[in-house]
């Protein structure tokens, strides 16, 4: 046979094969089979394979079978793992197996310590905690807690490395980050042990950049940097630079060139014209390439413009496939910034005037009314020939010029700068002049201050508790990952002193939630409802009332942040009272329900009493990769498909709906013909008509839960969260008239941001797997009948015998 | 009047031997399918350069990939680079000047596009990882098994430079029937295929990314290409029944049979010993599986029976992609000179 053959030609002593094979299968339940999991591995294996070539054929094999039962996850997760602890282990003598794990632990983890810091990859200071206690604490079951695409990317790029070899285990991970951000507790290995089960149960996830560097010697753990860029040839350069130290510790890039002068400008210096910003975005593009997060993570960078700005519509083309080469940046991520007054303009189908910022120095700093008025101004100084570089276009035609090429590369984003701004906290401190690389961060920034923040995202199905929000855990949580948070800012890295600077003054902290979707689930409740809605909505009341109660507890403990005099907190206006500011400013309705669950008061006589540690504690990350190593849903996303593959740097996964795979269990429809039809519907259960309508509203996919209620779950977030959200729309078949209608619903819905638009492709690659020619010769996605539809597929035909001439079956 | 008139010139367009309308007349449309295919077509517009190569050239550069697997993408590439460029010859030869229908040639100039777009791809490629470029745009002459794929097709467009050739006798429509089975349900739906699958291994073990994500560009270009020939074959078919007379079709099915043994030949000069994931044994049941699976869809029995023997392909092509933003491109956008804003 041939799996006994492909052994026996690696010639080397050999693992006790039906061991492994038990224990990664053990107690996964009785369709987790061992002997489906060696026939399976049979095509796969060649003559003279390696050794390592021939245990990763093992967990190939696991990973196909995901897709028919998706606890096979599991199996390939813990075959990793037994790769992983012989990997860390590779000078004992005896091979591991999984149920090994706690001796190694006990074993290895002084020794993890020791190496880690001789080889100057940790922090020296961790040697001076107790280890003893905390290797007590350490709990390697929860090993087992992890899904496998979640352990392959933390295997890939997470787990410490030196010299090719991985030196690192799962639950040391954990024990690096909670200890690497207990630097500065006085009761240091009491609060380690706090965070570690906190953050290795899952309950809530420190941002990438935090686990990638917590501990090290190299402690970069923010997530997010936000620059300005000024009109001045140094400090366009230094921004550039400026990006490259920032993204090499693995944050990600926000640039405003709002202020930078529009081509055909006038240059005094030279007496020449000004080329405008486009170059110079070329070079922010090609920086964002080089300088790729220490190998870890690309570069990536997100520049905003406002709509005002007259290099706007070739900023539009930046992402755009044709074209000249030197005016596109297909690695950098665009932004429109965009005010209330442009949004009236469309509406009113009004004219909409562009200007370059060196005409119109102010503008970039106003908003709200002072912004109308100035901007009106201008517009008159246009019409009285003082300005002479400007264009004057239909705002409906910049509009749609925006949503089209919003449809075709999904960028630019849209913002919105005046719900931005009047919401701020920290108003009295300066301008947002933009948002971040994701959309959720929105702080000011100045010449002086590069805003900072970390983040942290709390699994809010790990919160659903018999059918209900769990408010204790909840409370607990968030004051242990608030704390978190805080202590970052004093240990953080700071790759530029203008970053320093800013974080230490206004301590911003961003606390977001993951698992929206997965809540809703274990709520039995669909996306597109009422009731999803009202969840989002006293989810977030909930969120935001304890994360503002643990900061002003942490300023009780600790004193307020540098600038907190006089900034919204200290004027006694809480998120929730400053939609009535939006609404003043903008002169007209603001669409969001105002009621409150939960009873404020003795928040705001807590604020009162002690002020906040943080100048922001709430915004909603896009989670990406957290979400995909703790295995739940990502951020407030919906289901992207009941089964289909999540790809990132660690390779494509299949990912399957497991709410979904158990609730047709139970009720006997979990088969290979729906699976089957699953692929062929692409993940969507409307088109399978054996299945039953309950589900099918439960299970809506992205493209099938209609815009409307994404905005409406995030306009009522967007009540309770003091920064901003990455919400990312989905259109099945848009056209411009949906993509106008749902922008327009989200501003006026008071949405501060928008992330990416998603749409499909007009065509698919032709599926492999699947018997597709069953469901008809002509592609799913035709209109037009085609003559081949007229083809018939008979099933159970003779076999054609070429040589013999009265075969029947072409007759 | 006017309405019966143009339903009356509708009626009298054809796929070939059409002469009661003109060539150049788009409207009014008839052949809807094949205008959808070209809007399809242009929806998905891509340039090769989209795509960034960095990881790929790492990965090329060190000493990861073993010599069998260098060779496997080696060859893919030289049997692409030409292949492409074969059937943009085919199109624009041979093909384009037999079909007398508007809409239908529509596709075919954005097809023969499609395909310049393709081996620029394979250059593209070819350039960035520091090929020689040479080497792998001449292969078709050095490694036989290429070699012979290429000669098979060459043989069915130089039956149509014949400047005798016309479609207008019973044998010539079966040669030009000939010749769209050979390019568009052999090349393009059979030796395709099983470079893919060879190549979109590498993909599927994360490795040569930047590549693999030109192969799926290329896919989905590749499976309306398809289509439309399929759509073409069955139209040809109905609209002229009396060409596909069981000779003639055995005589297809030698043909397809005598390709599928062309493509195990080549893939085991790709995989003379086998890669992580793909043995030369599988591959005689893939081709066969792929085979079977064209050769319903012209209406004709199947031959082999074969199963399916790469269950991974599920993941890395029947599944819908959802990508990390920061990680990967999003490659579903659509161009969007079709939108609609009223």
């Amino acid at each position: 046979m041939v799996i006994a053959a492909s052994m026996s030609s690696m010639g080397k002593e050999l693992p006790d094969l039906s061991r492994v094979c038990l224990e990664v299968c053990q107690g996964l339940g009785p369709d987790v089979a061992v002997d489906s999991l060696l026939t399976a591995m049979q095509s796969t294996l060649y003559e003279g394979i390696s050794e390592a070539d021939w245990w990763r054929a093992l967990t190939m094999s696991a990973r196909t079978q995901v897709e028919r039962e998706p606890d096979f996850t599991y199996v390939a997760a813990r075959l990793l793992l037994v790769e992983l602890y012989n990997e860390v282990q590779k000078d004992a003598s005896e091979r591991a197996y999984l149920s090994d794990a706690t001796a190694i632990y006990q074993h290895y983890l002084p020794q993890y310590f020791r190496d880690g810091v001789a080889a100057g990859l940790l922090d020296e200071r961790l040697l001076e905690f107790n280890l003893e206690q905390l290797a007590r604490a350490i709990r390697p079951e929860r090993d087992l807690l992890f899904a496998y695409p979640g352990l392959q990317t933390l295997y890939d790029r997470y787990l410490l490395q030196h010299a090719g070899r991985r030196i690192e285990l799962p639950q040391m991970l954990w024990l690096r980050v909670a200890m690497g951000v207990a630097l500065n507790e006085s009761q240091r290995e009491v609060r380690v042990i706090e965070f570690y089960n906190l953050i290795s149960q899952f309950y809530f996830t420190p941002a990438t950049p935090t686990l990638f560097n917590a501990g090290t010697r190299h402690p970069q753990l923010s997530s997010c940097y936000l620059t300005t860029v000024s009109d001045d040839l140094g400090h366009i350069f230094k921004s550039i630079q400026d990006n490259a130290l920032l993204s090499k510790w693995a944050g990600g890039l926000g640039n405003d060139w709002t202020n930078v002068r529009a081509l055909g400008s006038h240059i005094h210096g030279t007496n020449g014209k000004s080329q405008g910003i486009i170059p110079f975005l070329k070079v922010v593009n090609d920086t964002a390439v080089a300088v790729n997060q220490g190998g870890k993570r690309k570069g990536a960078v997100c520049v905003y413009l406002e709509n005002w700005h007259l290099d706007i519509e070739d900023f539009l083309d930046l992402r755009r496939n044709t074209g000249d080469e030197r005016r596109r940046t297909h690695d950098m991520n665009t932004a429109c910034w965009i005010s209330d007054l442009f949004m009236q303009r469309v509406a009113q189908n009004k004219d909409w005037t562009l200007f370059s910022p060196d005409d119109v120095s102010d503008l970039h700093d106003l908003y709200g009314q002072a912004f109308a008025l100035r901007y009106q101004e201008y517009e008159r100084q246009v019409d009285e020939g003082k300005i002479t570089l400007f264009k004057r276009l239909p705002a409906v035609e910049l509009w749609r010029k925006m949503l089209t090429r919003l449809f075709e590369t999904g960028h630019p984003w849209l913002t919105w700068k005046d719900p931005a701004n009047v919401r701020s906290t920290q108003d009295h401190a300066g301008v947002i002049h933009s948002s971040n690389l994701c959309t959720e961060i929105l702080l000011n920034t100045s010449e002086q201050e590069t805003a900072v923040c970390n983040l942290g995202s709390l699994n809010l199905a790990a919160h659903i508790t018999d059918g209900v929000l769990d408010h204790a855990q909840l409370r607990t949580t968030i004051a242990t990952a608030l704390r978190m948070l805080d202590n970052v800012i004093d240990i953080n890295y700071y790759p530029t002193v203008e970053a320093r600077n800013a974080n230490l003054r206004h301590r911003p902290v961003g606390l977001g939630i993951m698992a929206f979707q997965d809540a809703l689930y274990k709520l039995g409740i669909s996306y597109a409802s009422e009731e999803a809605v009202v969840f989002a909505d006293q989810s977030t009341e909930a969120i935001s009332y304890y994360a503002i109660s643990a900061s002003a507890q942490l300023a009780a403990e600790r004193g307020t942040y540098e600038s907190y005099v006089g900034s919204k907190w200290e004027r006694g206006l809480f998120p929730l009272d400053t939609l009535a500011l939006l609404e003043q400013e903008r002169g007209e309705r603001v669409d969001v329900e105002r009621s409150t669950s939960l009873d404020w008061a003795p928040v705001r006589a807590l604020v009162q009493a002690h002020g906040m540690r943080n100048s922001n504690v709430m915004a909603i990350a896009p989670t990406a990769t957290i979400s995909t190593i703790v295995g739940v849903s990502q951020s407030i996303e919906p289901t992207y498909k009941n089964l289909y593959v999540k790809s990132n740097l660690s390779g494509d996964f299949t990912t399957v709906n497991t709410s979904l795979v158990r609730d047709l269990k139970q009720r006997k429809l979990w088969n290979a013909d729906i699976l089957e039809a699953l692929k062929y519907y692409d993940g969507s259960l409307r088109d399978i008509e054996i299945l039953p309508q309950d589900l099918k509203q439960r299970y809506l996919t992205t493209f099938e839960v209609d815009p409307h209620w994404l905005i409406a779950c995030a306009s009522r977030r967007q009540k309770w969260i003091d920064m901003g959200q990455s919400l990312n729309l989905y259109l099945a078949e848009p056209s411009g008239k949906k993509l106008n209608d749902i922008y327009q619903f989200a501003w006026q819905k008071g949405l501060k941001t928008t992330y990416y638009l998603r749409t499909l492709a007009a065509t698919q690659v032709e599926k492999s797997t699947i018997d597709i020619n069953r469901y008809g010769i002509q592609p799913r996605w035709m209109k037009n009948v085609s003559p081949s539809s007229a083809v018939q597929v008979e099933r159970d035909p003779l076999a054609c015998a070429i040589d013999n001439p009265d075969c029947e079956a072409c007759q | 009047m006017v309405e019966t008139m143009i339903s009356t010139q509708r009626e009298r367009k054809r796929l070939i031997n059409g002469s009661a309308v003109d060539v150049n007349q788009l409207m009014p449309l008839k052949y809807t399918w094949a205008w959808e295919h070209y809007l399809n077509g242009c929806a998905n517009h891509w340039m090769p350069n989209e795509v960034a190569m960095a990881r790929d050239i790492e990965l090329w550069r060190s000493q990861k990939l073993t010599p069998q697997e260098r060779l496997v993408i080696m060859r893919n590439l030289g049997f692409f680079a030409t292949a492409e460029s074969l059937v943009g010859n085919n199109l624009v030869l041979a093909i384009f000047k037999q079909i007398t229908n508007a809409e239908c040639r529509q596709y075919l100039l954005r097809q023969a596009f499609e395909e310049a777009v393709h081996t620029h791809a394979f250059l593209y490629i070819v350039e960035s990882l520091g090929l020689d470029e040479q080497e792998v745009f001449t292969m078709y002459h050095a490694i036989p098994s290429i070699q012979r794929k290429d000669e098979f097709e060459m043989k069915l467009t130089a039956a149509l430079l014949d400047p005798d050739f016309s479609t207008a006798s019973f044998k010539g429509m079966q040669t030009f029937l000939k010749n769209l089975i050979g390019y568009y349900v052999i090349m393009e739906g059979i030796f395709f295929y099983s470079g893919f699958v060879m190549m979109l291994s590498f993909h599927r073990r994360n490795m040569m990314t930047g590549v693999g994500e030109q192969f799926q560009y290329i896919l989905r270009d590749e499976t309306i290409h398809l289509n439309f020939g399929i759509d073409l074959i069955n139209g040809i078919k109905a609209e002229n029944p009396s060409v596909w007379t069981s000779e003639f079709k055995k005589e297809m099915l030698a043909t397809i049979d005598e390709a599928v043994d062309l493509e195990i030949a080549y893939a085991q000069d790709c995989l003379p010993q086998g890669i992580l994931g793909l043995n030369a044994e599988a591959f005689r049941d893939y081709v066969h599986h792929i085979a079977d699976r064209r050769l319903e869809r012209i209406g004709l029995p199947v031959l082999y029976h074969a199963p399916h023997p790469f269950p991974w392909m599920s993941e890395t092509m029947d599944l819908s992609k959802e990508k990390n933003f920061f990680e990967t491109r999003v490659t579903e956008y659509q161009a969007g000179s079709a939108l609609q804003w009223d």
